[in-house]
């Protein structure tokens, strides 16, 4: 059961909801945003793939390890608390401002790297989800 | 306004309250999913205020913290969610495990076939 | 020390990220496993001989201001949850490496026990209630993952009434932060202290009291809410039930204690009676239901039901020799049942079988074993020498100072109940005709069950040092005030 509108559609679809949830990604600390909702949003885009297309398409596509993006994004998180630790309070944040070439000054919240674990996590644990669902529908890889 | 949020919370309650109580396994998660909506939203009317704007500072500066609505219930309200969204994805995996294992999601069933 | 608080929740999810990445290096895997636990028992020693002479330690996390951030608090109580919990964890984790050689998830196992140790040290070391919820279902996350290897339809059953029964509870815990954020504003404990105190007893505030302790006693497996209790211990891997048993429990435990004493000290006066009233019957509950069983781990589940009664009585009496007693019990407890389910499961090693009647004539096939089991079981009845029996002593000796002669008389011939299955458990174990064949056991078991075994003698003959600490620990307890002022002065 493909749709061809929806197949024509989900991978320009996919590329909004990367910039979109990028967008999301680096505005989220005065204003509404973050890891999580980004995460998501990624996440989303993503299972429209599987949805356009069937999951082994979805999977020859997208075969990427989730459970270390997973793990490295939560190796991330717990190290920016760590660090601020080592600052004097756990999951204190630090601010840090650069000169950077052509762009000018940038100023660097820890807790933004905070923030890009937490979107790390979101989609490995979203895309860990989907393989636990989908593997288990298709009908040669069930286990009895 | 906070009646419209009342009645909600009341309705999604009794909306999962009936769910749950059915026969069928999805019905089940779906019923306990809609009762932890209902209490997320309880949370957030918590903090609720007559018409509060969002509490979004608008920039550096002192700020006048009236007018606003509470920021902890929603701070918190967004861990809640994150927590119902995971439990209901194991519970989701978990009912699609028995319902493949044993070709049958009906309740009634599968304690006839534990015997 | 205050600086060190934050690697009780740290020091566990950066050892379960490392263990998740080395996944496939069993070996490896394993030794870093037990690197970490031994780590955390030893940090967990420390604060425990840091707090010792009453002081209290915060971390404020983020450093953000007194009522809105997230506070770490060990006072003794605390420390001695911690310690407990470290050494259970621990013991167990030791005698995973042998018990699950075989599974192929046992490369899971390893990350997801040290989720579960951050949720129950973060759900003790907290001072925010809602913090509390959040720890809470991180380490319900971990256990609906470790108790399923979901094999047949009984286990898949288990897991589906645990995960439902807890999730409805995690609501209620949910609606209950909401009642009292509505009527006080606040979430953090020391705050909340003062402010239901301001407050006084009304009935909402009584309301949202009990709703607390009913979603506690899920946790706790008080009386209309023990129902998950007996297959969850029963049917889950042997180290994740010791774990159930011995910790899980007292988190629910802990969570009640703390607000009896801290956060609802007047509601409680007024649900006193119903709370007695439950235990009363959860101690009857538990004792009779282990009369018809013939599964050692279940009969062990429905032992749990009756000794959490017994701690729970003792809360309710809501004096300082009450809590005394609790806390000497639950750490007593902790000790003794880990050590008779993991000893269930090294039996269950020997003899391919937890069924009771498959056994028989153990005492000269597999002394050693069946000794540590005899030690434990002894215990549990209540054998002078050993710490089972002081635990209910001080029980009984709290509940008849308050003047509770009705309950404690209840309490105190539910006793009897305790001593006949306990022997009669021991007799169908032990002696008998032999039957069925012995095999052996990895040395790791047998160590970690010793280890735990011999706390129950240890607590037992050391009962007078424990009881001092307990009463001091309840002496803290009674008296809120530098708690509450420590937290509103953290640095």
């Amino acid at each position: 059961m493909r749709s061809l509108i929806l197949s024509a559609i989900a991978p320009i679809v996919l590329h909004l909801t990367l910039v979109f949830s990028l967008f999301l990604l680096l505005y989220g600390h005065n204003q509404p945003g973050g890891g999580f909702i980004a995460g998501l949003m990624t996440a989303v885009g993503l299972v429209l793939q599987w949805v356009a297309f069937d999951a082994r398409e979805g999977w020859r596509r997208f075969n990427w390890p989730w459970d270390k993006i997973f793990s490295w994004g939560l190796a991330l998180a717990a190290g920016v608390g760590l660090f601020g630790l080592l600052k004097g309070a756990f999951l204190k944040s630090s601010l840090y401002e650069f000169d950077l070439p052509f762009v000018g000054r940038v100023e660097l919240l820890s807790a933004f790297l905070f923030d890009v674990g937490v979107y790390m996590v979101v989609v490995g644990v979203v895309m860990m989800i989907l393989t636990l669902i989908c593997e288990r529908r298709s009908p040669r890889r069930r286990r009895q | 306004m906070i009646w419209l949020l009342s009645i909600t919370i009341g309705s999604l309650v009794a909306a999962g309250a009936y769910l749950v109580m059915q026969r069928r396994l999805i019905q089940l998660v779906l019923g306990l999913a809609l009762l932890s909506h209902a209490t997320n939203l309880m949370l957030v009317a918590s903090g609720w205020i007559g018409d509060g704007r969002a509490p979004i500072v608008p920039g550096p500066g002192p700020v006048d913290p009236a007018g606003y609505v509470d920021p902890l219930p929603q701070a918190m309200v967004l861990t809640a969610i994150v927590i119902s969204f995971a439990v209901t994805a194991f519970l989701l995996i978990l009912a699609l495990n028995i319902y493949q294992r044993f070709k049958t999601d009906d309740i009634d069933r599968l304690r006839r076939l534990m015997g | 020390m205050s600086g060190l608080l934050p690697l009780f929740v740290a020091g566990p999810l950066a050892a379960a990220i490392v263990l998740f990445l080395v996944k496939g290096r069993a070996r490896l895997q394993e030794g870093l496993s037990l690197l970490a636990l031994a780590a955390n028992l030893a940090l967990a020693l420390a604060l425990l001989r840091e707090t010792a002479g009453g002081e209290i330690f915060i971390h404020r996390m983020g450093f953000w201001p007194f009522p809105y951030g997230i506070l770490l608090a060990a006072d003794r109580l605390a420390a001695t949850m911690l310690c407990l919990s470290a050494a259970v964890v621990g013991a167990s984790g030791l005698f995973a490496c042998s018990y699950l050689s075989e599974d192929q998830r046992r490369e899971v196992f390893h990350p997801l026990l040290h989720f579960l140790l951050m949720g129950i040290q973060g759900a003790f070391a907290t001072g925010d209630i809602f913090n509390l919820f959040v720890f809470f279902e991180v380490m319900l996350m971990a256990t609906y993952a470790l108790l399923g290897f979901y094999h047949d339809l009984d286990q898949l059953e288990m897991a589906l009434k645990y995960t439902c029964l807890n999730l409805i509870a995690s609501a209620f815990f949910l609606v209950g932060v909401t009642m009292l954020y509505a009527q006080v504003g606040t979430v953090n404990m020391a705050d909340l202290a003062v402010k239901v105190r301001a407050v006084g007893p009304t009935p909402m505030m009584a309301l949202t009291a009990l709703t607390f302790v009913s979603v506690f006693s899920v946790k706790a497996a008080i009386f209309p809410m023990h129902l998950w209790l007996p297959s969850a211990h029963s049917l889950s891997p042997t180290p994740v039930s010791a774990i159930l048993a011995g910790v899980l429990v007292k988190v629910g435990v802990y969570a009640i204690l703390r607000c009896a004493t801290l956060i609802f000290p007047a509601p409680f006066q007024r649900i006193q009676t119903l709370l007695i009233g439950l235990a009363v019957v959860t101690i009857l509950f538990g004792a009779l239901g282990t009369l018809p069983q013939r599964n050692l781990k279940r009969i062990l589940a429905y032992s749990t039901i009756n000794q959490l009664g017994y701690i729970v009585f003792a809360i309710a009496l809501l004096n300082p020799a009450g809590w005394a007693a609790a806390v000497f019990y639950a750490v007593g407890h902790a000790f003794l049942k880990s050590s008779l389910l993991l000893g269930a499961g090294l039996n269950q090693k020997l003899t391919g079988t937890v069924d009771l009647d498959e056994m028989g004539g153990l005492m000269t096939r597999a002394p050693f074993s069946t000794l540590l089991l005899l030690t434990g079981l002894l215990s549990l009845a209540g054998i002078p020498p050993l710490a089972g029996f002081f635990s209910k002593l001080f029980v009984l000796q709290a509940g008849f100072a308050q003047g509770a002669y009705l309950s404690t008389g209840i309490v105190l011939a539910a006793g009897i109940l305790s001593l006949y299955y306990n022997f009669t458990t021991y007799q169908r174990l032990a002696w008998g005709t032999p039957r069925g064949e012995v095999g052996g056991a990895p040395a790791g078991m047998y160590a970690s069950v010793a280890f735990l075994a011999a706390f129950a003698v240890v607590f037992g003959l050391g009962a007078r040092w424990l009881h001092e600490w307990a009463q001091l620990v309840a002496a803290q307890l009674a008296s809120p005030e530098p708690y509450i002022a420590a937290m509103r002065n953290a640095a």
